[in-house]
């Protein structure tokens, strides 16, 4: 199936120079420290946390609504300091998430009402499974498909892995269009 | 992802006539055949811990028995293990009476709050270094047994060695002529069982030591009358997963579990099995998505999608748009197929399909159009797109009329047709390096792909 | 010659141990002291997404997709290796359906390219993590319990016995007695019964309870509580144990009665209408073998298989045993007093794995299994029950070498120059 386009009401989102489609309803904290490097797309009621640490995501992301995207702390014995998130490029998250990993590789695929527990680290062309728990500092090797509640090796991506998650968030971004309102 | 985007509706045929998504394909450059998971042969590439990421040399998994060295796994929830670190208050050793402070290490786990000291594991001193891993109990009768039977092994194989030799001698052949026509007869019954008593001690040999045989005994534990009385904690007790992690020791009680090395993962290599070259081998190095050789489909044949799907009416023709995309940079000529083709008598296609007649032409795939943005100037008159059969045409892709005329009143709408397209054979095949000297030949190769369109719209 | 032979030998690569049972699937390599993974015996199917157990099978092809996807699993994610290097050891029952066994073998051989193949059945097998050459062993797994008496090496098969009850009864049975007594607590809510809540209790929930809270009550108790139910008298009900609470997802609690937890087990002892329990089949086992085999074979009794795991199996079993002696249908054929049972040195649920690894370690594994090219001539597996000649020695056959079969068998191996063959 080819992806269909979706549409998207001109004066909610804000298009920024490089490609970026931030919802209004979206909650960006600290925006000073978030980069979004181009052509991602955030839809609405996303919550992301600048404000605690820095977040980078990459190119043609897509963070699904009621997202959140929050950089994880680590305890020391003189207080909590918070690490900086890095999302690489081509992600796909899907709705309902939240996002406490340390780092995020390119090509993931995360589904619909997963928790990713702190300080995780998801390699590049893995997959987490829809209503994943994965447990705190979890490392997820590439080419891997993780599910269930403490997340657990449960299959293995093919090799087009890589071609195939570009190919659906480039699509996806180019069918994303805008419509004026209807008064 | 294949599944967000529904790739399981559009299969194609490999060579060993199993339907698949081309997401798991292959596709053999020196054979010009597609390959599927079943048709290749697979092979352990590499192996790696999953939480370190650390590449581990063959040898020193196989001495390791696949395990890492270095990462525990939970016994409780089988989640990895972190170290954690405290500070204990010790005598200083040079000054009795004053204490100095110590760090401590200890296992613990982040999921179900386990740690090492639970099952009674001091802590360590420093963070490297292994872990005391209880020893099994009966490992040594086991090597006991297993040398004895090694001895009987290798007794029984000199016999053979030797029966080898004193066969030539005319006494012996003429004891055999007579005696193989009784060999199968004799060999009827229980053939396989029978072999298992040949490793049997022989009087005559003397020079093998004997183990001790297991011994019965009469007497056996009577059931423990705690079980009766005392109340039951099921959190104390091992569940049925839990006791499996620890073959060697019977963990009944959860103070009993002890961590074990974290099992590693394997990178698999793709062979295929006719011309044994390499389809798919991956980087060495675990964290790298690179891969040395990728022969996958997906690359080398032209991809159908479903893009658009009218209502569909039982016996009514309606016109499908199909999308069929060109891997290659440079343009691809396209046929189509209709008819059935002669092995489909089982067949799926439950509608009959009248796809273009003519061939198309596919345009070249921009590896760069991702980043330049002005795709939309493109001219396409050049290629003289027939509006009978092309409904658009972006970049590398195709938009192409079908029609569709479902046969059956139930079920999905399936329908199979034949794909052919020209492929340039990039690889210098062995048998042509006489034949052609620089320019690859271009062949027409074709496979069947088998299109899941949907449901009918019931009247 | 045999110098060069010596050496091949010498470096020939430790095979793999299967031990491929109905709940549980051990899998290892020959030489070692356990197996390095004990799963349980289902799959994911790819093509489904639903996950199935092996020996529920409808057809053999399914039992085919089944294995080779199983296989691949066990491969690949447990033995880490490549199919294609080790030899195989195969521990099945002996009552093994040949539909089964000559599927693995398919799988094995045409799908895995594994060299060759050993099917050694288990109760012979467990003889070898022992060191003696005449045991009873009684196996009690998950589908059925075997008996099978082996005499100096040589498994007296007329007397083989099996009876359908092993866990999965044990489970039915637990299933019945929690539907009859078992409460649910939803929550802080009041104790409703199991079957207002849930019609069916999940087969993990059962296992799990079986394992941790099950236990096989000892003779006396047993009899008392018979005595209780035959004359519907509660008060003749020994004190039962304490009741178990089991958590169950969605924060339910369920109350398993004192009562349950011993009498689910009953069921293995339980003389049905054909005065059967897994007692009887040992004497009946006895019986069928010659006399002077008896005394030696009952007293050398050997219990394996996962559900003789179970807190007090041997001594119950023994007591029945004994019982059973005293019995008219037994009295007069017996001079045996004494039963002795072994404890082999690993746990009861892998001891027929152990001693196929055992074996598997041994040089003459090649001399006795079933080679990949004498499998591809003729597609069959040679079983104890087919009258067709074996050709599981590569000897023999080497000794027909002028057969057009065999130069058949040649060329094919040549033709697919796949792993060395056996010479």
């Amino acid at each position: 199936m080819e992806l269909q386009d979706s549409f998207y009401i001109k004066a909610e989102y804000i298009e920024t120079a490089s490609g970026n489609k931030v919802s209004k309803q979206s909650v960006l904290c600290g925006s000073q420290n978030i980069v979004l490097n181009g052509k991602s797309i955030i839809h609405s009621e996303c919550i992301i946390r600048g404000d605690l640490a820095n977040v980078r995501i990459g190119r043609h992301c897509v963070i699904s609504s009621r997202t959140v995207v929050r950089p994880p702390f680590k305890k020391f014995s003189k207080g909590v300091a918070f690490f900086p998130l890095h999302i690489g490029d081509h992600v796909f998250i899907d709705e309902d998430c939240i996002v406490n990993a340390a780092q995020v590789g390119s090509y993931v695929h995360i589904g619909k009402n997963c928790v990713i527990g702190r300080r995780c680290v998801l390699k590049d062309c893995c997959a987490i499974a829809d209503n994943t728990y994965l447990a705190p500092e979890t490392v997820v090797p590439p080419f891997t498909v993780v599910s269930g509640n403490p997340g657990a090796v449960s299959g293995e991506l093919p090799e087009c892995t890589q071609e195939l998650m570009v190919d659906v968030t480039r699509g996806y971004y180019q069918h994303f269009l805008p419509i004026q309102e209807a008064k | 992802m294949a599944a967000k985007l529904e790739l399981q509706r559009v299969q194609i045929l490999c060579s060993c006539n199993a339907r698949s998504p081309i997401t798991q394909l292959y596709f053999c450059k020196h054979c010009l055949k597609i390959r599927c998971g079943k048709c290749v042969s697979h092979e352990v590439d590499s192996h790696y811990c999953p939480n370190c990421l650390e590449n581990m040399p063959s040898a020193e998994a196989k001495s390791k028995k696949n395990r890492c060295g270095n990462c525990l796994d939970c016994p409780s929830c089988q989640h990895t293990l972190s170290h954690r670190a405290t500070s204990v208050a010790v005598p200083d050793p040079r000054d009795p009476t004053k204490t100095t402070t110590k760090k401590a290490y200890y296992l613990a786990c982040g999921l179900c709050r386990w740690s090492s000291r639970d099952a009674g594991m001091p802590d360590k001193d420093s963070a490297s270094g292994p872990w005391l891993e209880p020893e099994n109990a009966g490992a040594r009768r086991i090597t006991d047994l297993s040398d004895y039977y090694h001895q009987l092994a290798k007794q029984e194989k000199m016999e053979r060695e030797h029966k080898k030799f004193t066969r030539r001698r005319a006494y012996f052949r003429l004891q055999e002529k007579y005696l193989s026509p009784g060999a199968p007869g004799r060999r009827r019954s229980s053939a396989l069982l029978s072999s298992f008593t040949g490793l049997a001690l022989k009087d005559e040999q003397a020079t093998i030591i004997p183990v001790e045989p297991a011994v019965a005994s009469e007497e056996v534990d009577a059931l423990p009358n705690k079980i009766l009385t005392q109340p039951v904690v099921l959190e104390k007790i091992c569940t049925i997963r839990q006791r499996l992690q620890h073959p060697d020791h019977h963990c009944v009680s959860v103070e009993q579990m002890y961590p074990r090395h974290k099992h590693l993962l394997i990178k698999r290599s793709q062979r295929c099995r006719e011309c044994e070259h390499n389809l798919s081998k991956p980087e060495f190095n675990p964290s790298s998505i690179k891969f040395k050789i990728q022969l996958v489909a997906i690359q080398h044949i032209p991809d159908v999608r479903i893009f658009l799907v009218p209502n569909l009416h039982y016996g009514k023709e309606s016109i499908v748009t199909l999308i069929i995309s060109n891997p290659n940079e440079k343009r691809m000529s396209i046929r189509f197929d209709g008819s059935n083709p002669k092995e489909c008598e089982d067949t799926h296609a439950t509608a009959q399909v009248i796809p273009p007649e003519d061939e198309l032409m596919l345009g070249p795939k921009d590896p760069t159009a991702e980043f330049d943005d002005s795709t939309a100037d493109i001219q396409y008159d050049a290629y003289n797109d027939n509006t009978e059969y092309v409904q658009f045409r972006k970049a590398h892709k195709l938009g192409v009329l079908f029609k569709v005329i479902p046969q059956r009143a139930t079920d999905n709408v399936v329908v199979v047709f034949t794909l052919k397209y020209k492929y340039k054979n990039t690889a210098p095949a062995l048998n042509s390096s006489q034949d052609e000297t620089s320019s690859p030949a271009a062949v027409w190769l074709e496979h069947e792909v088998t299109v899941d369109i949907g449901p009918l719209v019931s009247e | 010659m045999p110098l060069f032979e010596g050496l091949s030998v010498g470096v020939e690569k430790t095979a793999a141990v299967f031990d491929i049972g109905a709940a549980y699937t051990k899998v290892g390599f020959a030489g070692e002291t356990s197996p390095r993974a004990t799963i349980p015996s289902k799959i994911k199917l790819s093509k489904t997404d639903k996950v199935v157990h092996i020996w529920d099978y409808s057809s053999t092809e399914e039992l085919y997709d089944a294995l080779v996807e199983f296989l691949h699993h066990v491969y690949f994610r447990h033995l880490l290796v490549n199919p294609r290097d080790r030899r195989v050891v195969v521990c099945e029952s002996i009552l093994c359906p040949t539909q089964f066994r000559q599927t693995l073998a398919k799988v094995f051989f045409k799908r895995y390219e594994v060299p060759s193949i050993l099917f050694a059945p288990s109760h012979l097998t467990t003889l070898f993590t022992l060191g003696i050459n005449t045991a009873l062993v009684l196996d009690a797994g998950y589908n059925e319990t075997v008996v099978l008496p082996v005499y100096e090496g040589y498994p007296i098969i007329k007397a083989v016995e099996s009876l359908p009850l092993g866990g999965r009864a044990i489970h039915e049975n637990l299933e019945r007695q929690l539907k009859e007594t078992g409460t649910i607590k939803e929550n802080g809510e009041e104790q409703k019964p199991l079957l207002s809540v849930m019609d069916k209790i999940p087969p993990d929930v059962l296992e799990d309870i079986t394992v941790r809270s099950c236990f096989m009550t000892n003779m006396e108790r047993a009899t008392a509580i018979q005595q209780s139910i035959l004359q519907a008298d509660d008060s003749k009900w020994p004190s039962p144990a304490a009741s178990v609470d089991y958590p169950l997802n969605g924060g339910r609690t369920l109350t398993m009665d004192g009562k349950s937890r011993e009498v689910a087990c009953e069921v293995l002892f339980e003389m049905d209408n054909e005065e059967q329990s897994i007692a009887t089949l040992v004497l009946d086992s006895i019986l069928k073998c010659p006399i002077d085999m008896r005394k030696p074979l009952a007293d050398n009794l050997v219990f394996i298989g996962g559900t003789s795991l179970l807190p007090g199996f041997s001594h119950r079993l023994l007591a029945e045993l004994k019982l059973l002696l005293t019995k008219p249908k037994y009295k007069q054929c017996f001079a045996i007093t004494t039963f002795k049972v072994h404890s082999p040195p690993a746990q009861a649920n892998f001891t027929a794995w152990l001693g196929g690894a055992i074996f598997g370690a041994l040089e003459v594994l090649s001399y006795r299994s079933l080679s990949r090219d004498a499998f591809l001539q003729t597609e069959v597996v040679p079983d104890w029950c087919s009258l067709s000649p074996a050709i599981t020695e590569v000897e023999q056959s080497a000794a027909k070498d002028k057969t057009p079969l065999k130069s058949l068998g040649l060329r094919k191996a040549a033709g697919d120059a796949k792993g060395t063959p056996e010479k």
